[in-house]
């Protein structure tokens, strides 16, 4: 603010392009227990809702249970065992924001334009450690620990720009995108924690997929192919490695435009919205492509295997021999970019309603909104925008149509 | 604002971000945390309980069948990659939610955490002291047994240098540190003296007010070390305790033989598993919800409508049996009109069917873990490697002995060689010993093939597993591989 007063000084004195400039900074760390998972204390006896009371405490001790999962059929006495293993260390997570922007107006406001360069630092990043089988709670059981540090840096711009502002007709388009870029930047003593299908690697950014990487039908047998560590193709599920170059689930970016036009009385508004650089698992997929007996009793498969599976020796396909079980790998990685035109509204303003002189109406808007009209993406699932690395039965983004009346009396 | 007075705000807006990391550091004094929960005798056999309810043999029933020659595939088939022996470690079918490593090690680490506890623990209660020493002798049978259960799905021949599998004494203090795995030597040896401590400390038969079988008492101990001596190769001890089970626990009537398995009798039983039709309910982590014992084999349906069978009895385990006479075939396998009539292949496997079907405890049948004959079978086998092949307290006279309480109008057979008699025991114990855990690693130990009828094989590369084949040996799963930095994989896998 007091920049903003001394650039004013300085700068704008003579000159028409630019109505206002805004320098802006700011620092912050902030701390975060958020991302922990807690169960809820049995007080209230309410596991949700404001009357539940989380448990925090819980990941960090070791704590006994006796559910149902601890009862003996052999026995009347009522079975108890460790329910949670503690991780006594445990710290809040903080991050350190930093945050630089410019708030740039042009030719008396009628370009607006704002950009922001940030970096924030996650320390005591939480991250769900698995545990050995000998831990004794199960192969793989999770805990929560305090891994290291990730950035997350990038910009975000958004400009707006009223190319037509007359009085009976108004054009106005605005553009904002975002760019992020995630990386793991130091996991203590280790290098990487793998978390089943995803993994936590120095270097990567977080939720990176981490699985065997599926080369397609051998023609020969209809086996699947798989690459080894050395970069070479083995027929053999054992000695396939598991890689972590199929991307993340959280897009790098992210963004929109929108347009707002108004002629007279009515008012048109749309807005689109994509993201690019982003791929998710599709379960789906797999279940309707596994091409084994299996799945073809369960599930009603895919038409692209009429065509694409291999059958006969020879056959250069895609998706193995129906023999054959490729499991769950990158063949059910897609891209999940998309460009989605998300809003579409138009509005008839209703002039004042006068009845012999009084004024019963001030104002009124009629419109129409349609929500979610259409997708444009490589995605074959039923919606590519989600914030988990799988998708699996979600319920896709519903398409809406609504249409109301606003008056003001 | 004026302008100083902006300065001053801002000041003490600044003051107010410095936080107070004391206020959040709070001791919590209401959780029941590990010291408190085995704080008495009484929460220790609780404890003790909770460990009973992660042992289970399902899965050692499951995969014995599915990676040998006792199933075939019949009307719903997933599980290509362990039945015809494409498996990874990080296979979804054995990546080992339910496996081996999880139940186990589970098991053993609740036992653990009791025999740590059992000393300090206070009694409460008129004859506490005395319970104490029965539940650490349960508590050492539970963990000799696990660890013997580990070893089969994960360790190959005993030989004293070759790796067995980490060995859990004492809970770890950081749940996170990595375990290696000891030679078998070691690890034998640690099992041998938990079983030795546990029989002297476990109560000879139950007291009647407590399920009949359903914990540990001395005979269980002593099936276990028949059963350990017969892998160690130690053919002496192996008469030794299969005698002492064999006096103490005899063979069935052939004419209520069918009762063990319909569990309304306990004859030749020395432990079992109780389950009901709610122990298969789903379960939070850690515990892991134990499937149905026919549910293996075959959906439970309704009488109308026959559930979805998933295993059928295979072709060379079916006709190896004389279906008139040997009360097995027909207390193991049946032949359905219902299937016929609906146009599905009849034969079923009927070892664990439970109640009928559609009926709430259909397919629910109580796992049996030591038995008379499988007792017969290891002295047979542990004499005839002595060389006590025919004649009187042989081989030849334990497997006479074990087909006249199967077979009705049996006439004994003579052995002419140890060959013989070893080939004879083979074969027995695949016909006894259907379903209950053992033909795929009597394969391995024995350093036999699987060999498959090529009317059983689901395809022709399925039919035949070489002798000594990698594949044997379960993998490591993926996931402890990666979570246990000193965890060696058996060879042959990633």
């Amino acid at each position: 603010m007091l920049y903003g007063m001394l650039l004013r000084k300085i700068f704008m004195q003579n000159q028409s392009i630019l109505s206002d400039l805004k320098v802006r900074a700011s620092y912050g760390s902030v701390p975060n227990i958020g991302s922990i998972s807690t169960g809820t204390y049995t007080i209230t006896g309410f596991t949700t809702g404001f009357l539940a009371v989380t448990n925090y405490l819980g990941p960090q001790v070791l704590s006994f249970g006796s559910t149902p999962g601890f009862q003996y059929a052999g026995s009347p006495i009522t079975g108890q065992g460790p329910a949670t293993a503690g991780n006594p260390d445990l710290e809040i997570e903080t991050i350190k924001k930093i945050n630089i922007g410019a708030d740039i107006a042009l030719w008396r406001n009628r370009a607006r334009v704002s950009v922001d360069v940030y970096k924030d630092k996650t320390e005591d990043l939480f991250v769900n450690l698995a545990l050995p089988g000998t831990s004794g709670y199960s192969v793989g059981f999770l805990i929560p620990i305090n891994a290291g540090i990730m950035t997350n840096k990038g910009i975000e711009m958004a400009v707006a720009v009223d190319v037509i502002k007359a009085n009976e007709l108004e054009l106005s388009v605005g553009f904002n995108h975002a760019i992020n870029k995630n990386e793991i930047e130091d996991l203590g003593p280790v290098s990487e924690i793998p978390s089943g299908t995803f993994i936590i690697r120095e270097g990567l950014p977080y939720g990176s997929h981490y699985t065997q990487h599926y080369l397609g039908a051998d023609p020969a047998t209809g086996k699947p192919r798989f690459e080894t560590k050395d970069g070479k193709e083995t027929l053999d599920p054992g000695a396939a490695e598991q890689f972590a170059k199929f991307g993340t689930f959280l897009p790098k970016h992210v963004g929109g435009f929108n347009m707002e036009f108004r002629f007279g009385k009515i008012s048109v508004n749309a807005l689109f919205s994509y993201q690019f650089e982003v791929s998710r698992y599709n379960n789906i997929e797999n279940w309707i492509t596994r091409g084994i007996a299996g799945y073809h009793s369960s599930v009603n498969a895919s038409r692209r295997l009429l065509t694409q599976q291999w059958q006969k020796p020879g056959d250069n396909a895609y998706y193995q021999a129906p023999a054959y079980d490729r499991g769950f790998n990158s063949s059910d990685i897609q891209d999940a970019k998309f460009l989605r035109f998300r809003n579409l509204n138009v509005a008839y303003n209703i002039p004042e309603v006068n009845v012999k002189g009084t004024r019963i109406i001030k104002s009124a808007r009629f419109y129409v909104q349609l929500q979610n009209i259409a997708i444009w993406s490589p995605w074959r699932g039923p919606d590519p925008e989600d914030n988990n690395n799988i998708s699996l039965n979600e319920f896709p983004n519903p398409r809406m149509f609504v249409t109301g009346i606003d008056i003001n009396f | 604002m004026r302008y100083s007075n902006k300065l001053i705000f801002s000041f003490f807006l600044f003051f107010t971000f410095l936080s107070c990391k004391k206020v959040i550091d709070l001791k919590e004094e209401d959780l029941l945390t590990g010291d408190v929960a085995l704080k008495l005798v009484a929460n220790n056999e609780q404890s003790i309980i909770g460990a009973y309810s992660s042992t289970q043999i399902e899965m050692s029933i499951l995969l014995n069948a599915t990676l040998s020659d006792e199933v075939q595939v019949a009307e719903f088939y997933n599980a290509g990659t362990t039945h015809e022996w494409q498996y990874g470690s990080t296979d979804v079918v054995i990546r080992d939610n339910f496996t081996a490593m999880t139940p186990f090690y589970r098991t053993i680490d609740r036992v653990n955490r009791v025999l740590s506890s059992l000393p300090d623990a206070d009694s409460t209660r008129a004859g506490d002291n005395t319970l104490r020493l029965r539940l650490k002798g349960e508590a050492l049978f539970l963990r000799a047994f696990s660890h013997f259960e580990l070893y089969r799905f994960y360790a190959g021949n005993y030989d004293a240098n070759a790796l067995a599998m980490p060995y859990m004494e004492s809970s770890p203090d950081d749940s996170k540190s990595p375990q290696a795995r000891i030679n078998m030597g070691e690890y034998f040896q640690k099992l041998k003296a938990d079983i030795a401590e546990a029989k002297t400390l476990l109560p000879t038969t139950l007291p009647a007010s407590e399920a009949p079988l359903a914990r540990a008492t001395k005979m269980a101990a002593t099936g276990l070390q028949a059963r350990i001596a017969l892998y160690m190769k130690d053919w002496t001890n192996a008469v030794t305790y299969s005698t002492e089970y064999i006096n103490a626990i005899p063979l069935s009537p052939i004419g209520t033989f069918y009762k063990i398995w319909k569990d309304s009798s306990n004859s030749e039983l020395a432990f079992k598993l109780p389950r009901t039709a709610s122990t298969a309910a789903a379960t939070t982590l850690p515990n892991t919800a134990i499937p149905r014992m026919g549910s293996l084999f075959r959906n439970t349906g309704t009488a109308a409508n026959i559930g979805t069978i998933t295993w059928r009895p295979s072709n060379e385990l079916w006709n190896s049996y004389d279906q008139v006479n040997d009360v097995r075939f027909a207390s193991y396998f049946l032949t359905e009109p219902k299937l016929t009539s609906a146009n599905r292949n009849p034969r079923l496997i009927q070892k664990y069917a439970g109640g009928a079907y559609g009926a709430t405890n259909e397919n629910v049948a109580d796992a049996k873990v030591f038995r008379t004959g499988e007792m017969y079978l290891i002295r047979a086998e542990a004499r005839a490697e002595s060389g006590a092949f025919a004649g009187a307290n042989s081989a030849e006279s334990d497997i006479n002995a074990l087909r006249t309480a199967r077979i009705t109008g049996y006439t004994p057979v003579a052995f002419a060689s140890k060959q013989t008699a070893i080939d004879a025991i083979i074969l027995e114990r695949f016909k006894e010993l259907a379903y209950e855990g053992h033909r795929f690693w009597d394969l391995r130990r024995r350093g036999l093939p699987v060999e498959r009828l090529p009317t059983d094989a689901p395809t022709t590369n399925a039919a035949i597993l070489p002798a000594g084949d990698y594949r044997f040996l379960l993998p490591i799963p993926d996931a402890e591989m990666k979570a246990n930095s000193l965890m060696v994989q058996n060879p042959g896998y990633n």
